[in-house]
Formats: C-alpha cells, structure tokens, sequence
C-alpha cells in the first residue's frame, strides 16, 4: 500500500488506490479562521452556529474553523481567511500555522494502513524570481516528514512539477515539460526519459491574481477568491463584474510574466538535453483551470520565444488531482 | 697576435661566461622552484581548500503540538473515487528507472 500528498498552498490533496483501477482523493481547502468568544455565552451561541461545519475547538477557548467553511466565514464576516502555508511552505515564525497544518496533514493522511506505509508528498522548487529568506524547502521538508513520521508514515518528498510529469506523460515516454499552476507559485519541471533535467519555480500565481485584483477593486482576497471560483469570466475579455474583469486582467499579465520567466529560465540552460522531437507542454493546478487559461498559455509560449519546439500545451486530464495521483505513482515506484 | 685572433677569442670568452652565468642562474631558479614545492606540499594548503568543512545550519524542526486543537465539527475534506488504472504508469516508470 501507498498513499500520494498533494500539500499545496490552497489545497491538499490525498490520493489512495482503494481497489484495482479506483482511486481515492481527499480534497480539502487550506484554510483556517478563528473566531474568538468574548463571553461565556457567546461561546455557546458560536459553537451552536457552527454545527455541520469543520472546526476545532483551542485550549484557549477559540474556534478555529477549517477548510472552506473557514472562507465561507471569513467572507460573511468581511474579512480573509488565513492559510498554514504561505507561498508553497510552512513558514518557522508562524507557530499557529504549524499547528493547525500539523493537525490538518494527520487528519487529511489519516492513519498508514501498515506500519511504516510509504507516503510521497510534493514540494516547491527553489524560485528563480525571490530571495526569501523565509522560503526554506528543506525546513518544510523536515516539518512534513516528521510529522507524518510520528503518525506512521514512511515519507518521501518529491518535487511538485516532477509529480506532475509522472501523471501525465505516461504517453509521451515520460518526456516533456510539466506547469503546476497552484495558489502560491508556479512549479516548473522539464523531464527526459523519467529523469527530470531542470526543476524551478516561479512566486506568483492564483493568490497574486487575488491580492492584485482584490486592491484594485477594495474587496478582500477571500471575497476575490469566492468570485474568482465561483464566477464566470474568460481570461482577457472585458466583464460586466469588475472583481472578474480585475481578475481576467491580472490573469493575462500573470501568464505573460511566467512565459517571460520559463523562456529566460530556459534558454542557453546548461542541463537541457538536446530533445530530438518536440515536446508535450502539460499544465495543472486550480489556477490553470480558468476558461481560456490553456489557449493563453500557448500563445504567450510563443510570444515571449519558449527555446523549446513544443508539440502541444494540453490539460492535465485531471488538474486538481494530477500532482496527488503523480505522488502515488512515485510512491508505488518507489 | 692579429686582430681577428683577439677578437675571436674575445668572443669566446664573452660566449663561456654568459653559458656559465645561464647554466647557473637556471640551476639555481631549479632548486628555488624545488623549495616551493616542497613547502606547498608540507602544509597542503591546496588539499585544505578542496576539503570544505561546513556547519549544519539547517533550521531545527521543534516539537510542535496539535493535540489542544479538540476536533468538534465534521471530518475534513471531501471524498471522490475515480476510475483510474495508475497500473500502467508505474510499471513503464519503474522500467525506465531501472535503465
């Protein structure tokens, strides 16, 4: 038995072989907000209110609502959710956030159907476009496998774009170039015959459309966020709602900044193979999932000169649970 | 004596001191570069810069307790089972791994 983790910074995702050819995702939103009662009364009034929502309850009497409940509150009470990770990785000065992520991978991981039953979960790529101190993969990586180790867990981390091409070039010899578009970064990884050859990330994505998009208008990010899921809108055309006309105009800027980003990245790169045929450019994650995302991208590829000859930009068959699903793959390989 | 015979053997004297003055100056730089080398290869200070001692300056990862957080409402995340055969990835994966 083996499990697969998809520890995002907007979502996680558990990806388990329940049976021969069936697969089980546990999805679950990155978030958390916390409500703190003022009285006694209140706290029974709050608890009362939060029946059939996710939530835990603090040594210190606070609730701490969980998942997208935590948004759906957050935007009733005009305000933004928090999440435990920032920017792909837990960060070491935020103490509650560890805690809360803590709880959130053990009950989303559950418990190892075997002792010591591998788990591969994914993580960034150093980005080429910051210099973070904060932004420590090798700090997230010891976080995550300690805790999944006091749960069980034999855990292994892999890159996330690299999870990403064990999904889906299945067909294409396991050699392309795989996107993982997620809230926080960009994760990029070219592969050659199952070997990835160059890996890096970029620090703007789905939260950079939602902070741009949410000063622009005066809305918060949650309430961004909210519209951007659940609105309909096309990446670089005009809209009558103005938080969705922000977010189609932050999109095409995003996706050209990428493009620009992966093309310098990429070109004259020392560790490219010379590849004999042209390569499948797979892209996924929750940001890539907006209407005219894909048909952009491509454009933008050759536009802002990709050194690359690509054979196609596609969708990941299935862009939520791509990274999860390469996660088992690897976790079963290995 | 002629002149052609003064200047001859003029020359040749010119011509003995400068070999004898070259011969010696080369013997003398040979055992200078020796001494160097001798001395570099004693204190090894090449093999001192190849050998890089670096300390572990990885964050610690201290103990952190989510066992306050007291679960009341439902169970996190949402369930979905999809038909999906990850049979086959795994096994050309595993093929091309071991090439």
């Amino acid at each position: 038995m083996a499990k697969g983790l998809d520890v995002g910074t907007s979502f996680i995702v558990l990806a388990e072989e329940v049976a021969k050819g069936k697969v089980k995702y546990k999805d679950f939103r990155d978030a958390f907000y916390v409500v703190k009662p003022a009285t006694p009364i209140a706290t029974k009034m709050i608890e009362k209110g939060l029946s059939g929502k996710t939530f835990v309850k603090d040594a210190d009497g606070s609730f701490i609502i969980l998942g997208k409940d935590a948004i759906e509150k957050a935007v009733e009470r005009n305000d933004s959710a928090k999440r435990p990770m920032y920017k792909g990785v837990v960060s070491s000065k935020e103490k509650d956030a560890r805690r809360i992520l803590t709880y959130i991978l053990k009950e989303v991981a559950g418990a190892p159907a075997e002792p010591n039953e591998k788990l591969v979960f994914c993580v960034p790529a150093q980005p080429i476009d910051q210099e973070d101190e904060d932004f420590d993969v090798g700090y997230h990586e010891d976080v995550i496998v300690k805790l999944l180790s006091e749960v069980g867990f034999a855990a292994r981390a892999i890159n996330e774009a690299e999870a990403l091409c064990y999904s889906e070039l299945e067909n294409d010899d396991y050699t392309g170039v795989a996107l993982s578009w997620g809230a926080g970064m960009v994760n990029v990884c070219v592969m050659l015959n199952g070997e990835p050859v160059v890996k890096f990330s970029t620090t703007k994505s789905g939260d950079w459309v939602d902070r741009m998009a949410a000063v622009a208008t005066g809305e918060t990010d949650s309430v961004v966020q909210a519209e951007k899921e659940n609105g309909d809108f096309t990446i670089g055309q005009p809209n009558d709602n103005q938080v969705l006309a922000a977010v189609a105009s932050y999109y095409d800027r995003l996706i050209d900044y990428t493009t620009k980003q992966l093309s310098a990245a990429l070109d004259g790169h020392k560790s490219l193979p010379k590849f004999k045929d042209p390569l499948p450019v797979v892209v996924a994650g929750g940001t890539s999932k907006a209407k005219g995302f894909v048909d952009l991208f491509a454009k933008k590829l050759e536009e802002n000169g990709f050194p690359l000859l690509v054979k196609e930009v596609r969708h990941a068959a299935d862009p939520l649970h791509a990274v999860a699903r390469g996660c088992l793959i690897a976790a079963q390989v290995m | 004596m002629s002149d052609s015979v003064i200047i001859t053997t003029n020359l040749l004297l010119y011509v003995t001191a400068f070999i004898l003055g070259y011969t010696i100056g080369r013997i003398k730089q040979n055992v200078g570069e020796q001494l160097t080398e001798t001395n570099r290869g004693f204190f090894k200070p090449e093999a001192k810069q190849k050998k890089l001692v670096k300390i572990d300056e990885k964050k610690f990862v201290t103990e952190v307790s989510a066992y306050t957080l007291q679960k009341k409402g439902k169970d996190l995340g949402t369930n979905v089972v999809i038909e999906d055969n990850v049979n086959s990835a795994v096994s050309k994966l595993t093929l091309l791994k071991k090439k």
